[in-house]
């Protein structure tokens, strides 16, 4: 039944529509000279088998990346979400599912897993279709630890994101409150993000190390092991959000 | 006992909504009333699970409902107070669904029967969004019954509903309740509703039951005071009671022919009112109790 609604007219269609078109503007704003300039900069050579790769690299790079030409996909798309979840405790629609012989983990699990994974899976396909389209199959299979790697950033930024949504939108319980006040937190923590330059701040910081991890991922030098440490700060303050929204939803939460 | 509670209180910051509440509630069908705002929802959420008592101790089958929620709601129904169901999913498809998180096998076959229970049948494959708010209603009831329950509670179960349609669910329950063994608690703040089919009711007020037991014990501790007496000649009839020493109040309505009388000895006051009949060759119609039964003690009772 939450799947049917989640999926209902029009939301699966908004958020589809979004992905692509965040997908299409970062594959049309792709800057095609600077990679190849990129690749000469790293290696003197020429061969085109590896300049190709290093183009299918940065393809994979720009588009799994989300969380640069992204972000407002992101933050609009948890924002409203989770908003909705908002809108079920203050209808009555959560007391009636809360009234149903269901534990409250599961629907918890069932909840916040579908509003978390439909606008990542969303994302990531039409993503991939794109990458698909422009660089062929040779894209994932030229680099396929790569591949999961930014799959795995994205991931991480998107979970970020909705927790920061879920803990507010359980806070507020109210859906244009949980809405604005989610989407004025993500900004607001953007902006942070964008005028501190000291190294431990940007560190702990979700958005800046997300960012530096995406930018390290691009880089040239960058040949064996990516900076997973700058990964810490966002997936701890993720697992630790979820694990409170969890706590919360299942033992505290009044409906 | 289905479900206990004793010394349960409960506040929303500064309201008061349980105070030291007593509950005990058993088989059969029992009504839960109280004014707007008296606590009834605050009780069922408590009962149910889905709010915490500040303290106290609730058990709905022995079972504390905040710790033990999902073997409670295993064995509650629950209709609430304003519904809000999936808007876009059928009456069936939703009612299909509500089967499932049951266990019932034959999902369609019950949801079918159900709806035709509570007379929605005609409407099944239409959208719940195009639902009035009497079918909403009727589906609320269908969802709460349809896992066939040990206890059903149910909020306001006849709110939206046309005198014809509340008559039908009044029925249903009564028939539920002695046909297929299932126990009601009936929240309302519409009493005559309660006077058909409750066998024992508890009255809540400001937070507290103020009163407790079977509907004829009940009636007879808190007497009935308030008389409508209809006749021909209303005027000299009020004129004449004015003077009585029993009676406390007496209102005149001319245009209906009645005359309102509260008095603290019902008796005396027939006895008098058939003497006056007889001195003055009045044409009485009728004497009855201005309010329904139970109506007039809960009238009593919270002090209106």
């Amino acid at each position: 039944m939450e799947i049917v609604r989640l999926l209902k007219f029009p939301v699966l269609e908004l958020i589809t529509i979004a992905a692509i078109f965040f997908a299409l503007s970062s594959a049309l704003n792709f800057d095609y000279p600077s990679v190849t300039r990129f690749s000469d900069e790293l290696s003197p050579s020429t061969l085109w088998q590896d300049q190709l790769n290093r183009f299918m690299k940065n393809l994979v790079w720009r588009h799994l990346a989300p969380y640069l030409g992204s972000y407002n996909y992101v933050a609009f798309i948890y924002a409203a979400l989770t908003a909705m979840i908002a809108g079920d405790l203050s209808s009555g629609h959560m007391a009636l599912i809360f009234s149903q012989p269901f534990k409250r983990s599961e629907i918890f699990m069932v909840r916040a897993g579908l509003t978390f994974l439909v606008p990542l899976v969303v994302y990531l396909l039409a993503n991939s279709a794109i990458i698909l389209i422009v660089g062929g199959l040779g894209c994932f299979l030229a680099n396929p630890g790569y591949t999961q790697i930014c799959y795995s950033l994205a991931t991480t930024s998107f979970l970020y994101v909705f927790s920061v949504c879920l803990s507010l939108t359980l806070i507020v319980k109210e859906t244009i409150p949980s809405f604005i006040s989610s989407l004025m937190f993500l900004y607001g923590i953007d902006y942070a993000a964008r005028i501190f330059q000291e190294k431990w701040v940007r560190i702990l910081i979700p958005n800046t190390a997300l960012t530096d991890f995406w930018f390290a991922l691009g880089s040239p030098l960058l040949e064996e092991s990516p900076p997973w440490s700058s990964l810490l700060t966002p997936m701890a303050i993720s697992i630790a959000l979820i694990a409170v929204c969890y706590l919360y939803f299942t033992r505290e939460l009044e409906v | 006992m289905i479900l206990e509670a004793y010394d349960l209180s409960k506040n929303f910051g500064k309201v008061k909504a349980l105070d030291h509440l007593h509950l005990r509630v058993g088989k059969g069908v029992t009504g839960f009333i109280g004014p707007n705002g008296s606590g009834k929802t605050t009780t069922i959420k408590i009962s149910l699970g889905l709010l915490r008592a500040d303290c106290g101790i609730v058990k709905v089958f022995g079972l504390d409902p905040w710790t033990d929620g999902y073997k409670v709601r295993r064995r509650v129904g629950v209709l609430h107070e304003k519904p809000s169901f999936p808007r876009e999913l059928t009456g069936l498809a939703f009612l299909k669904y509500v089967a499932a998180f049951h266990g019932i096998r034959d999902r369609e076959k019950r949801a079918l029967e159900i709806l035709k229970n509570v007379g929605l049948d005609y409407a099944a494959h239409r959208p719940i969004k195009t639902y009035s708010a009497g079918m909403v209603q009727r589906l609320g009831l269908a969802q709460a019954i349809i896992g066939a329950a040990e206890f059903t509670i149910l909020d306001e179960p006849t709110a939206n509903l046309d005198p014809m349609s509340r008559a039908e669910v009044l029925d249903l329950i009564t028939f539920l309740s002695k046909d297929s063994d299932m126990n009601f608690l009936i929240s309302t703040h519409i009493l005559p509703e309660l006077e058909r089919i409750c066998e024992k009711i508890f009255v809540i007020y400001k937070g507290r039951i103020v009163a407790e037991g079977f509907l004829d014990e009940i009636v007879k501790k808190y007497v009935i005071t308030d008389y409508m007496i209809q006749l021909a000649e209303p005027c000299l009839l009020a004129e004449k009671l004015k003077g009585v020493d029993f009676v406390d109040e007496v209102d005149l309505d001319e245009n209906r022919m009645r005359v309102y009388v509260r008095a603290r000895d019902p008796d005396a006051l027939k006895k008098t009112i058939f003497k006056l009949a007889l001195e003055l060759d009045l044409h009485i119609i009728s004497i009855e109790p201005r309010y329904g039964l139970l109506e007039q003690v809960y009238r009593k009772i919270v002090g209106c």
